[in-house]
Protein backbone atom coordinates (compact mmCIF):
# COMPACT_ATOMS: atom_id res chain seq x y z
CA UNK A 1 0.00 0.00 0.00
CA UNK A 2 2.82 2.48 0.76
CA UNK A 3 4.57 1.63 -1.72
CA UNK A 4 2.78 1.88 -4.16
CA UNK A 5 0.99 5.21 -3.06
CA UNK A 6 4.68 6.70 -2.44
CA UNK A 7 5.24 6.14 -6.07
CA UNK A 8 2.37 7.69 -7.15
CA UNK A 9 3.30 10.64 -5.13
CA UNK A 10 7.11 10.79 -6.59
CA UNK A 11 7.62 8.35 -8.93
CA UNK A 12 11.43 8.82 -9.29
CA UNK A 13 12.38 8.28 -5.88
CA UNK A 14 15.59 6.15 -5.46
CA UNK A 15 16.21 3.63 -3.20
CA UNK A 16 16.55 4.92 0.37
CA UNK A 17 14.60 7.80 0.09
CA UNK A 18 11.89 6.32 2.07
CA UNK A 19 12.11 3.57 3.98
CA UNK A 20 9.38 1.57 6.26
CA UNK A 21 10.01 0.50 9.98
CA UNK A 22 8.05 -2.25 10.84
CA UNK A 23 7.23 -2.60 14.56
CA UNK A 24 6.09 -5.67 15.39
CA UNK A 25 5.60 -5.08 19.41
CA UNK A 26 3.36 -2.53 18.82
CA UNK A 27 2.07 -3.78 15.62
CA UNK A 28 2.69 -0.16 13.95
CA UNK A 29 4.54 0.33 10.33
CA UNK A 30 6.21 3.66 10.09
CA UNK A 31 7.29 5.45 7.02
CA UNK A 32 9.95 7.87 6.97
CA UNK A 33 12.08 10.50 4.31
CA UNK A 34 15.57 10.10 4.14
CA UNK A 35 16.17 12.81 1.49
CA UNK A 36 14.75 15.55 -0.01
CA UNK A 37 12.46 14.02 -2.78
CA UNK A 38 11.81 11.22 0.29
CA UNK A 39 11.05 13.79 3.03
CA UNK A 40 8.92 15.48 0.81
CA UNK A 41 6.73 12.36 -0.75
CA UNK A 42 6.43 11.17 3.13
CA UNK A 43 4.99 14.87 3.81
CA UNK A 44 2.37 14.71 0.81
CA UNK A 45 1.60 10.65 2.22
CA UNK A 46 0.82 12.89 5.39
CA UNK A 47 -1.20 15.90 3.83
CA UNK A 48 -2.88 13.80 1.37
CA UNK A 49 -4.03 11.14 4.77
CA UNK A 50 -4.72 14.46 6.79
CA UNK A 51 -6.96 16.42 4.41
CA UNK A 52 -7.38 14.91 0.77
CA UNK A 53 -9.59 17.33 -0.45
CA UNK A 54 -7.15 20.19 0.43
CA UNK A 55 -4.04 18.02 -0.25
CA UNK A 56 -5.29 17.37 -3.76
CA UNK A 57 -6.29 21.02 -4.52
CA UNK A 58 -2.53 22.08 -3.60
CA UNK A 59 -1.14 19.23 -5.49
CA UNK A 60 -2.83 17.56 -8.42
CA UNK A 61 -0.55 14.99 -8.24
CA UNK A 62 -1.64 13.27 -5.68
CA UNK A 63 -5.22 12.45 -7.20
CA UNK A 64 -3.40 8.76 -8.29
CA UNK A 65 -1.88 8.59 -4.77
CA UNK A 66 -5.50 8.88 -3.40
CA UNK A 67 -7.21 6.30 -5.67
CA UNK A 68 -4.06 3.72 -4.74
CA UNK A 69 -4.26 4.30 -1.23
CA UNK A 70 -8.29 3.92 -1.76
CA UNK A 71 -7.78 0.36 -3.36
CA UNK A 72 -5.40 -0.45 -0.33
CA UNK A 73 -7.22 0.77 2.32
CA UNK A 74 -10.23 -0.93 0.61
CA UNK A 75 -8.83 -4.68 1.68
CA UNK A 76 -8.27 -3.42 5.31
CA UNK A 77 -11.20 -1.31 6.78
CA UNK A 78 -12.09 -4.80 8.14
CA UNK A 79 -9.06 -4.61 10.25
CA UNK A 80 -9.65 -1.19 11.52
CA UNK A 81 -6.32 0.20 11.26
CA UNK A 82 -5.32 3.73 11.91
CA UNK A 83 -3.09 6.67 10.67
CA UNK A 84 -1.27 8.64 13.09
CA UNK A 85 1.13 11.84 12.13
CA UNK A 86 4.08 12.37 14.84
CA UNK A 87 1.57 13.34 18.03
CA UNK A 88 -1.98 13.98 15.74
CA UNK A 89 -5.28 12.16 16.21
CA UNK A 90 -5.56 9.28 14.38
CA UNK A 91 -7.65 8.38 11.52
CA UNK A 92 -9.69 5.31 11.11
CA UNK A 93 -9.45 3.44 7.69
CA UNK A 94 -12.92 2.50 7.28
CA UNK A 95 -15.48 3.07 4.73
CA UNK A 96 -15.69 6.36 5.37
CA UNK A 97 -11.81 6.83 4.77
CA UNK A 98 -12.01 4.81 1.29
CA UNK A 99 -15.06 7.02 -0.29
CA UNK A 100 -13.19 9.88 0.65
CA UNK A 101 -10.01 9.07 -1.14
CA UNK A 102 -11.81 7.39 -3.85
CA UNK A 103 -14.52 10.70 -4.62
CA UNK A 104 -11.27 13.05 -3.69
CA UNK A 105 -9.29 11.33 -6.38
CA UNK A 106 -12.15 11.16 -8.90
CA UNK A 107 -12.89 15.11 -8.03
CA UNK A 108 -9.32 16.14 -8.88
CA UNK A 109 -8.88 13.89 -12.23
CA UNK A 110 -12.25 16.08 -13.30
CA UNK A 111 -10.33 19.54 -11.75
CA UNK A 112 -7.35 18.01 -13.70
CA UNK A 113 -9.18 17.69 -17.12
CA UNK A 114 -11.15 21.18 -16.57
CA UNK A 115 -7.75 23.07 -16.30
CA UNK A 116 -5.70 21.54 -19.09
CA UNK A 117 -5.86 23.74 -21.89
CA UNK A 118 -8.88 22.82 -24.03
CA UNK A 119 -7.78 21.51 -27.50
CA UNK A 120 -7.23 18.60 -29.69
CA UNK A 121 -4.86 18.11 -32.88
CA UNK A 122 -6.13 17.07 -36.39
CA UNK A 123 -6.38 17.86 -39.86
CA UNK A 124 -9.03 19.85 -41.96
CA UNK A 125 -9.06 20.38 -45.94
CA UNK A 126 -8.61 23.84 -47.16
CA UNK A 127 -9.37 25.33 -50.68
CA UNK A 128 -7.43 28.52 -51.21
CA UNK A 129 -5.08 30.30 -53.62
CA UNK A 130 -1.49 30.71 -52.19
CA UNK A 131 -1.17 34.57 -52.43
CA UNK A 132 2.34 34.71 -50.70
CA UNK A 133 5.24 32.72 -49.42
CA UNK A 134 8.52 33.20 -47.57
CA UNK A 135 10.72 33.17 -44.80
CA UNK A 136 10.36 35.21 -42.16
CA UNK A 137 13.85 34.71 -40.98
CA UNK A 138 16.93 34.05 -42.72
CA UNK A 139 17.19 29.70 -42.74
CA UNK A 140 14.29 29.51 -41.47
CA UNK A 141 10.27 27.70 -42.03
CA UNK A 142 8.82 28.66 -45.22
CA UNK A 143 4.91 30.01 -44.88
CA UNK A 144 2.76 30.37 -47.11
CA UNK A 145 -0.46 32.59 -46.95
CA UNK A 146 -3.61 30.69 -47.28
CA UNK A 147 -7.26 31.29 -46.50
CA UNK A 148 -8.40 29.51 -43.67
CA UNK A 149 -11.84 29.85 -42.02
CA UNK A 150 -12.17 32.95 -44.25
CA UNK A 151 -9.17 34.45 -43.34
CA UNK A 152 -5.78 35.05 -44.82
CA UNK A 153 -3.01 33.26 -42.41
CA UNK A 154 0.57 32.76 -42.91
CA UNK A 155 1.19 28.67 -42.38
CA UNK A 156 3.78 26.50 -42.17
CA UNK A 157 4.92 24.70 -44.88
CA UNK A 158 6.28 21.23 -44.55
CA UNK A 159 9.93 21.18 -46.27
CA UNK A 160 9.07 18.56 -49.42
CA UNK A 161 5.87 20.90 -50.49
CA UNK A 162 8.05 24.08 -50.62
CA UNK A 163 8.91 23.58 -54.31
CA UNK A 164 4.79 22.59 -55.30
CA UNK A 165 3.92 26.04 -52.95
CA UNK A 166 5.76 28.05 -55.27
CA UNK A 167 4.14 27.23 -58.50
CA UNK A 168 0.47 27.25 -56.85
CA UNK A 169 1.23 30.74 -55.77
CA UNK A 170 2.66 31.74 -59.29
CA UNK A 171 -0.65 30.31 -60.88
CA UNK A 172 -2.31 31.91 -58.79
CA UNK A 173 -5.47 28.99 -58.88
CA UNK A 174 -7.10 27.52 -56.08
CA UNK A 175 -5.61 24.51 -54.58
CA UNK A 176 -6.80 21.88 -52.15
CA UNK A 177 -4.66 21.63 -48.91
CA UNK A 178 -4.12 19.19 -46.10
CA UNK A 179 -3.76 21.08 -43.07
CA UNK A 180 -3.15 19.95 -39.60
CA UNK A 181 -2.83 21.75 -36.72
CA UNK A 182 -4.63 22.57 -32.94
CA UNK A 183 -7.88 22.52 -32.20
CA UNK A 184 -8.25 25.44 -29.82
CA UNK A 185 -11.50 26.37 -28.40
CA UNK A 186 -12.27 30.61 -28.05
CA UNK A 187 -14.37 32.09 -25.47
CA UNK A 188 -17.38 31.39 -27.15
CA UNK A 189 -16.70 27.93 -27.72
CA UNK A 190 -16.10 27.98 -31.17
CA UNK A 191 -13.01 25.85 -32.17
CA UNK A 192 -9.77 27.11 -34.72
CA UNK A 193 -6.85 26.01 -36.08
CA UNK A 194 -4.06 27.19 -34.16
CA UNK A 195 -0.83 26.74 -35.55
CA UNK A 196 -1.23 24.97 -38.72
CA UNK A 197 0.87 23.42 -41.11
CA UNK A 198 0.56 22.60 -44.43
CA UNK A 199 0.88 18.68 -45.06
CA UNK A 200 -0.57 17.78 -48.20
CA UNK A 201 -1.71 19.34 -51.62
CA UNK A 202 -3.57 18.02 -54.42
CA UNK A 203 -2.65 19.89 -57.15
CA UNK A 204 -5.39 17.79 -59.07
CA UNK A 205 -8.35 19.98 -58.03
CA UNK A 206 -9.83 21.41 -60.82
CA UNK A 207 -13.59 22.43 -59.62
CA UNK A 208 -16.07 22.91 -62.97
CA UNK A 209 -19.18 24.56 -63.45
CA UNK A 210 -22.70 23.18 -63.12
CA UNK A 211 -23.02 23.45 -66.94
CA UNK A 212 -19.28 21.38 -67.09
CA UNK A 213 -21.00 18.74 -64.57
CA UNK A 214 -23.88 18.18 -66.08
CA UNK A 215 -22.33 18.29 -69.91
CA UNK A 216 -20.09 15.55 -68.32
CA UNK A 217 -22.64 13.28 -67.39
CA UNK A 218 -23.67 11.87 -70.75
CA UNK A 219 -20.68 9.82 -70.57
CA UNK A 220 -22.25 7.77 -68.00
CA UNK A 221 -25.69 7.84 -70.07
CA UNK A 222 -24.97 4.36 -71.11
CA UNK A 223 -24.52 2.92 -67.09
CA UNK A 224 -27.52 4.48 -65.59
CA UNK A 225 -30.78 3.10 -66.15
CA UNK A 226 -33.87 5.10 -64.65
CA UNK A 227 -34.62 2.28 -62.30
CA UNK A 228 -31.03 3.40 -60.94
CA UNK A 229 -32.18 7.05 -60.28
CA UNK A 230 -35.31 5.99 -58.90
CA UNK A 231 -33.17 4.10 -56.21
CA UNK A 232 -30.72 6.81 -55.90
CA UNK A 233 -33.53 8.96 -54.86
CA UNK A 234 -35.77 6.21 -52.74
CA UNK A 235 -33.05 5.81 -50.84
CA UNK A 236 -32.36 9.44 -50.08
CA UNK A 237 -35.78 11.12 -50.12
CA UNK A 238 -38.24 7.82 -49.61
CA UNK A 239 -41.01 9.92 -48.94
CA UNK A 240 -41.29 11.40 -52.44
CA UNK A 241 -41.03 8.38 -54.17
CA UNK A 242 -44.46 6.68 -53.37
CA UNK B 1 -18.23 31.18 -53.71
CA UNK B 2 -20.18 28.37 -54.83
CA UNK B 3 -24.10 27.79 -53.24
CA UNK B 4 -24.02 24.28 -51.59
CA UNK B 5 -26.37 21.48 -52.58
CA UNK B 6 -27.64 17.86 -51.53
CA UNK B 7 -27.47 14.41 -52.92
CA UNK B 8 -30.89 14.75 -54.68
CA UNK B 9 -31.05 18.22 -56.19
CA UNK B 10 -27.47 16.98 -57.79
CA UNK B 11 -28.93 13.18 -58.80
CA UNK B 12 -31.80 15.03 -59.81
CA UNK B 13 -29.68 17.48 -62.13
CA UNK B 14 -27.91 15.01 -63.99
CA UNK B 15 -31.10 12.55 -63.68
CA UNK B 16 -32.84 15.09 -65.97
CA UNK B 17 -29.96 16.10 -68.03
CA UNK B 18 -29.15 12.48 -69.24
CA UNK B 19 -33.05 12.06 -70.07
CA UNK B 20 -33.80 8.85 -67.45
CA UNK B 21 -35.72 12.04 -65.11
CA UNK B 22 -38.80 13.04 -67.29
CA UNK B 23 -42.17 14.19 -66.91
CA UNK B 24 -43.50 11.14 -67.95
CA UNK B 25 -41.33 9.17 -66.09
CA UNK B 26 -41.39 10.45 -62.52
CA UNK B 27 -44.41 13.29 -62.63
CA UNK B 28 -44.40 14.05 -59.33
CA UNK B 29 -40.62 14.43 -58.94
CA UNK B 30 -40.67 16.36 -62.51
CA UNK B 31 -40.92 19.94 -61.10
CA UNK B 32 -38.36 19.36 -57.96
CA UNK B 33 -36.05 17.93 -60.57
CA UNK B 34 -36.54 20.26 -63.54
CA UNK B 35 -35.89 23.06 -60.39
CA UNK B 36 -32.65 21.44 -59.54
CA UNK B 37 -31.74 21.02 -63.18
CA UNK B 38 -31.53 24.72 -63.62
CA UNK B 39 -29.98 25.49 -60.28
CA UNK B 40 -26.95 22.88 -61.08
CA UNK B 41 -26.42 24.03 -64.76
CA UNK B 42 -26.46 28.04 -63.74
CA UNK B 43 -23.78 27.53 -60.79
CA UNK B 44 -20.19 28.82 -61.81
CA UNK B 45 -19.14 26.35 -58.76
CA UNK B 46 -20.69 23.92 -56.73
CA UNK B 47 -19.99 22.76 -53.17
CA UNK B 48 -21.44 20.23 -51.21
CA UNK B 49 -20.55 18.59 -47.88
CA UNK B 50 -18.22 15.38 -47.89
CA UNK B 51 -21.36 13.88 -46.47
CA UNK B 52 -23.62 14.61 -49.27
CA UNK B 53 -20.66 13.20 -51.37
CA UNK B 54 -20.61 9.94 -49.50
CA UNK B 55 -24.92 9.82 -50.24
CA UNK B 56 -23.78 10.62 -53.34
CA UNK B 57 -21.08 7.83 -54.27
CA UNK B 58 -23.19 5.23 -51.87
CA UNK B 59 -26.07 5.40 -54.66
CA UNK B 60 -23.54 3.94 -57.17
CA UNK B 61 -24.08 0.00 -57.27
CA UNK B 62 -21.74 -0.79 -60.38
CA UNK B 63 -17.75 -1.31 -60.71
CA UNK B 64 -18.46 0.32 -64.35
CA UNK B 65 -20.62 2.91 -62.31
CA UNK B 66 -18.06 3.78 -59.95
CA UNK B 67 -14.74 3.74 -62.52
CA UNK B 68 -16.57 6.02 -64.31
CA UNK B 69 -17.65 8.51 -61.68
CA UNK B 70 -14.43 9.09 -61.66
CA UNK B 71 -14.73 12.20 -64.20
CA UNK B 72 -16.10 13.89 -60.99
CA UNK B 73 -13.33 13.80 -58.76
CA UNK B 74 -11.71 16.86 -57.90
CA UNK B 75 -14.35 18.49 -59.48
CA UNK B 76 -16.45 19.59 -56.67
CA UNK B 77 -15.42 21.37 -53.72
CA UNK B 78 -15.96 19.56 -50.85
CA UNK B 79 -15.54 20.96 -47.36
CA UNK B 80 -14.54 17.92 -44.82
CA UNK B 81 -16.09 17.07 -42.09
CA UNK B 82 -13.28 17.97 -39.28
CA UNK B 83 -13.42 19.12 -35.67
CA UNK B 84 -15.15 22.26 -36.12
CA UNK B 85 -18.04 20.62 -38.14
CA UNK B 86 -18.56 17.86 -35.47
CA UNK B 87 -18.71 20.03 -32.61
CA UNK B 88 -20.87 22.90 -34.33
CA UNK B 89 -23.33 19.36 -35.94
CA UNK B 90 -23.56 18.34 -31.92
CA UNK B 91 -24.32 21.46 -31.04
CA UNK B 92 -27.23 22.02 -33.78
CA UNK B 93 -28.31 18.43 -33.06
CA UNK B 94 -28.88 18.98 -29.46
CA UNK B 95 -30.86 22.27 -30.02
CA UNK B 96 -32.78 20.83 -32.67
CA UNK B 97 -34.22 17.81 -30.69
CA UNK B 98 -35.35 20.46 -27.91
CA UNK B 99 -37.02 22.63 -30.57
CA UNK B 100 -40.71 21.78 -31.56
CA UNK B 101 -40.24 22.11 -35.61
CA UNK B 102 -38.56 18.55 -35.44
CA UNK B 103 -39.64 15.30 -33.81
CA UNK B 104 -37.19 14.89 -30.99
CA UNK B 105 -37.17 11.14 -31.66
CA UNK B 106 -36.27 11.07 -35.42
CA UNK B 107 -35.32 14.35 -36.04
CA UNK B 108 -37.78 14.65 -38.87
CA UNK B 109 -39.85 17.99 -39.29
CA UNK B 110 -43.06 18.41 -37.71
CA UNK B 111 -44.34 20.50 -40.45
CA UNK B 112 -43.80 18.13 -42.99
CA UNK B 113 -43.13 14.55 -41.48
CA UNK B 114 -41.28 11.98 -43.62
CA UNK B 115 -42.54 8.64 -43.94
CA UNK B 116 -41.21 6.15 -46.12
CA UNK B 117 -44.17 5.09 -48.20
CA UNK B 118 -42.68 1.28 -48.82
CA UNK B 119 -42.24 0.37 -45.05
CA UNK B 120 -44.11 3.19 -42.93
CA UNK B 121 -41.56 3.78 -40.92
CA UNK B 122 -39.85 7.42 -40.18
CA UNK B 123 -37.02 8.09 -40.96
CA UNK B 124 -33.79 7.35 -39.30
CA UNK B 125 -31.83 9.41 -36.41
CA UNK B 126 -28.96 8.78 -38.71
CA UNK B 127 -29.99 9.94 -41.25
CA UNK B 128 -31.19 12.92 -40.14
CA UNK B 129 -27.59 13.11 -38.30
CA UNK B 130 -26.38 13.18 -42.25
CA UNK B 131 -28.15 16.17 -42.95
CA UNK B 132 -27.39 18.03 -39.30
CA UNK B 133 -23.84 17.30 -40.82
CA UNK B 134 -24.36 18.72 -44.20
CA UNK B 135 -26.03 22.11 -42.47
CA UNK B 136 -23.17 22.15 -39.81
CA UNK B 137 -20.98 22.38 -42.72
CA UNK B 138 -22.25 24.97 -44.47
CA UNK B 139 -22.40 27.19 -41.79
CA UNK B 140 -18.61 26.20 -41.01
CA UNK B 141 -17.48 27.06 -44.35
CA UNK B 142 -16.78 30.79 -45.01
CA UNK B 143 -17.96 32.04 -48.05
CA UNK B 144 -21.12 29.25 -48.56
CA UNK B 145 -24.02 31.54 -48.11
CA UNK B 146 -27.11 28.73 -49.24
CA UNK B 147 -27.71 25.49 -49.36
CA UNK B 148 -30.30 23.86 -51.13
CA UNK B 149 -32.16 21.22 -50.59
CA UNK B 150 -35.96 19.14 -50.76
CA UNK B 151 -35.79 18.05 -47.39
CA UNK B 152 -38.17 19.32 -45.24
CA UNK B 153 -36.21 18.34 -42.07
CA UNK B 154 -33.24 20.04 -43.71
CA UNK B 155 -35.33 23.16 -44.24
CA UNK B 156 -36.28 22.94 -40.29
CA UNK B 157 -32.74 23.64 -39.47
CA UNK B 158 -32.52 26.67 -40.86
CA UNK B 159 -33.82 27.94 -37.75
CA UNK B 160 -30.28 26.84 -35.29
CA UNK B 161 -27.75 28.42 -37.58
CA UNK B 162 -26.69 31.86 -39.12
CA UNK B 163 -25.19 33.42 -42.19
CA UNK B 164 -26.61 30.54 -44.47
CA UNK B 165 -30.13 30.59 -45.76
CA UNK B 166 -31.24 27.03 -46.15
CA UNK B 167 -33.60 27.04 -49.66
CA UNK B 168 -35.91 24.54 -51.91
CA UNK B 169 -33.81 25.29 -55.57
CA UNK B 170 -35.91 28.23 -57.14
CA UNK B 171 -38.38 27.45 -59.67
CA UNK B 172 -36.94 27.96 -63.23
CA UNK B 173 -36.98 31.47 -64.66
CA UNK B 174 -39.53 31.49 -67.95
CA UNK B 175 -36.25 32.98 -69.72
CA UNK B 176 -35.01 29.14 -68.50
CA UNK B 177 -37.71 27.13 -70.34
CA UNK B 178 -37.90 26.86 -73.35
CA UNK B 179 -41.60 26.94 -75.66
CA UNK B 180 -42.25 23.33 -74.47
CA UNK B 181 -41.69 23.97 -70.79
CA UNK B 182 -38.33 21.66 -70.70
CA UNK B 183 -35.24 23.15 -69.70
CA UNK B 184 -32.88 22.86 -72.70
CA UNK B 185 -31.10 26.10 -71.72
CA UNK B 186 -29.45 25.56 -75.19
CA UNK B 187 -32.71 25.08 -77.45
CA UNK B 188 -33.93 28.21 -75.22
CA UNK B 189 -30.96 30.34 -76.07
CA UNK B 190 -30.94 29.31 -79.49
CA UNK B 191 -34.51 30.13 -80.33
CA UNK B 192 -34.07 33.56 -78.48
CA UNK B 193 -30.68 34.60 -80.66
CA UNK B 194 -32.45 33.51 -84.02
CA UNK B 195 -35.79 35.41 -83.03
CA UNK B 196 -33.14 38.65 -82.27
CA UNK B 197 -31.69 37.97 -85.64
CA UNK B 198 -34.99 37.42 -87.70
CA UNK B 199 -34.02 33.84 -88.39
CA UNK B 200 -36.91 32.10 -86.17
CA UNK B 201 -38.51 29.21 -88.07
Amino acid sequence: MFANTIREIRPDLADGDVTMVVKNFSTETEVRGWHGDGVDAVRLLGDLVEDPIEAIQQHAELAHAARTLAAHANELTKHGPKFKRGRKKARVVDEVFVKTMRSAGSEAIRAQIAATPNHMTGNTIVYSPVIRVGKTDEGGKVWARIRIEGKYRDVEVDQDLVESIWEIAKRETTCEFKVTGRWEEDDAGALHLAAPRIVEVNQDYSPWSGRQILEASHELTHLFTRQDFEEMLADLQPEDMG
Amino acid sequence: MPDMIDAVVLIQAIGVEIGVITREALPRLWDQARASHCLVREAERLSMSAFTWYEVRRGLRTPEQVAEFKIYENRFHIPPIDARVAKRAAEIYQAARSRQTLCPKCLCSTKRPATCAQCGSQRSTDQRSGDIVMVATAEMTSGVSRLYSWDGGVLALADHISGVHIDNPPPPSPEQLDMYNTVNLDAARERRRNAGSGNSE
